[in-house]
C-alpha cells in the first residue's frame, strides 16, 4: 500500500513539503547518483565517496584507454572530479549524473589534447595478457590473442571512434548521450560508433600472422 | 541473416572481449588524492561554514548586548537645573549675546565704577549661578577689565584685532588667555591674513 502523507511520521511530512525527499536515504534503496551528488552540495562528503566508488574504476578506464598514458589518464582523471568537486554548487539534476561525469572529462580530456597535442600516437600501454582460471590453454590463448589484438585495434581507432566507443562500453551511454557528452549529433555518433565496431571485430577475426 | 542481426552479434563480440580485457581499476593513491580533495572542499564551503555559523551568531548576539548594557550604565546623569545650560549652548555666540545684554542693564543700573565681573555675579545672584559662557568670558582677567573689551569681544574680527594688538605691544600673557577665550567662543574663525 503506498504511503499517504497522513500515514508519514511528522518529519517525513516535513520533509515532503519542503522538497528534500528527493533526496533523503530510504532503506532498502540505494539513492541514484544525483541525489548523491546533491547530499555531498549539502555538505556530505560520505554521499560523494559513494557517488565516487560507483565512477571511478569506469572513468579510469575510459581515460586510461581513451590517452594511451597511465600518467595522463591519472593527471585527466584527477582533473575532472577536481572539477566536479568544484562545481558542486552549481549542479542541477537535470541530466544523468554520468553524463555530466564524462562530459566534463571528455572535456578534460580535449583540453589536454590542445594543450600537448604529442599524446595520440605513442601509447604506452601494453595489452594485458592473463588466463581467467579454468581455462583451457588453447581457449586461453585464443582469448589472449583476441584481447591483444582488441587492445591494439582501440589504439589504432581515431579519436572520435575510440572516444564513441568507450562512452558505450565504460559509461553505459546510448546514442544520445554518447552525442550529448562528445557535442555532436545523434547520426554522427552512430556512425562513428559503427565505424569503430567494424574495425574492432575485423580485428578480432584477423587470421593470425604467419611467420 | 539480416545486417541488423549480423551487426548485433558483433557487437556483442567486441563488447565480450573488451570487457574480458579492461579490467583496471583506479590506484589507491590516485582514490585517496580526489577522496580528500572532495572532503577538504566539502567541509571547507558548508560543513564548517555550517557548523559555526549558529554559536559565533549567539556569541556575537551577547556580545552586543552586553557592550550596551555596559554603555547605558557608563552615561552621565542629566543636569535638569534650567539655570546651567546645555554643554552645547554653553559657548554659543546668540547665549552670549542675551548674556552680554543683561550685564549691560546690570551695569547702567549700578552706575559706571563698578567691575564687569562683580557686576555679572549681581546679576545672577553669585558665582554659583554664572553659566559657563560667563565664566569663559571673564576668566582672562578675573579681578580686573578683560584685556579685550565686551564690545570688541562682540564680533570675531575685532576681537581678533585687539589679541593682535596686544601681541603687538609685547602684552604676551594677556592676548594669550585672550586668544584661549576668543578659541572657545569662535573656533571656527580664520582670519587668512594673520596667524595666531
Amino acid at each position: 500500500m503506498a504511503a499517504t502523507a497522513e500515514s508519514l511520521p511528522r518529519s517525513t511530512k516535513t520533509l515532503c513539503r519542503s522538497g528534500e525527499l528527493t533526496y533523503a536515504p530510504t532503506m532498502g534503496h540505494t539513492p541514484d547518483d544525483s541525489a548523491l551528488m546533491l547530499r555531498y552540495q549539502d555538505g556530505d562528503v560520505s554521499a560523494f565517496e559513494t557517488l565516487y566508488r560507483r565512477h571511478n574504476d569506469p572513468l579510469y578506464r575510459y581515460l586510461l584507454r581513451l590517452c594511451g598514458h597511465r600518467d595522463t589518464a591519472e593527471d585527466i582523471f584527477q582533473d575532472a572530479w577536481g572539477k566536479i568537486v568544484k562545481a558542486r554548487a552549481s549542479y542541477r539534476p537535470t541530466a544523468k549524473f554520468t553524463t555530466f561525469l564524462y562530459r566534463v572529462a571528455h572535456n578534460c580530456f580535449i583540453d589536454h589534447v590542445r594543450r600537448n597535442k604529442r599524446h595520440a600516437n605513442n601509447s604506452e600501454l601494453e595489452p594485458e595478457l592473463h588466463c581467467h582460471p579454468g581455462e583451457q590453454p588453447e581457449t586461453s590463448a585464443e582469448r589472449s590473442l583476441a584481447r591483444e589484438r582488441l587492445s591494439r585495434a582501440l589504439l589504432d581507432l581515431p579519436d572520435e571512434q575510440r572516444d564513441t566507443f568507450l562512452l558505450r562500453e565504460e559509461a553505459g551511454l546510448n546514442l544520445d548521450q554518447i552525442a550529448f557528452v562528445s557535442g555532436c549529433n545523434r547520426e554522427t555518433a552512430k556512425s562513428r560508433l559503427r565505424y569503430a565496431m567494424n574495425k574492432l571485430r575485423a580485428a578480432i577475426d584477423e587470421p593470425p600472422e604467419q611467420h | 541473416m539480416s545486417n541488423e542481426r549480423k551487426n548485433r552479434e558483433n557487437d556483442q563480440l567486441v563488447t565480450d572481449v573488451y570487457k574480458a580485457m579492461a579490467s583496471e581499476q583506479a590506484p589507491d593513491h590516485l582514490n585517496q588524492r580526489v577522496l580528500r580533495l572532495a572532503a577538504r572542499e566539502g567541509r571547507t564551503r558548508y560543513s564548517r561554514a555550517r557548523a559555526w555559523i549558529r554559536p559565533m551568531a549567539w556569541a556575537a548576539t551577547i556580545g552586543l548586548s552586553f557592550a550596551f548594557v555596559l554603555e547605558l550604565t557608563r552615561l552621565p546623569s542629566i543636569e535638569t537645573d534650567p539655570a546651567i545650560g546645555a554643554p552645547e549652548d554653553a559657548f554659543a555666540p546668540q547665549g552670549m549675546t542675551v548674556l552680554r545684554e543683561a550685564e549691560d542693564m546690570a551695569r547702567a543700573q549700578a552706575g559706571p565704577d563698578q567691575a564687569p565681573t562683580t557686576k555679572g555675579a549681581e546679576i545672577d545672584g553669585g558665582p554659583a549661578d554664572r553659566s559657563s559662557t560667563e565664566r569663559v568670558l571673564t576668566a582672562p582677567a578675573s579681578a580686573t577689565e578683560p584685556a579685550c573689551p565686551l564690545e570688541v569681544r562682540e564680533s570675531a574680527k575685532s576681537w581678533w584685532l585687539c589679541i593682535k594688538a596686544l601681541r603687538d605691544n609685547g602684552q604676551e600673557d594677556l592676548a594669550d588667555s585672550e586668544y584661549e577665550a576668543f578659541r572657545q567662543i569662535f573656533p571656527d574663525f580664520v582670519d587668512s591674513g594673520a596667524d595666531k
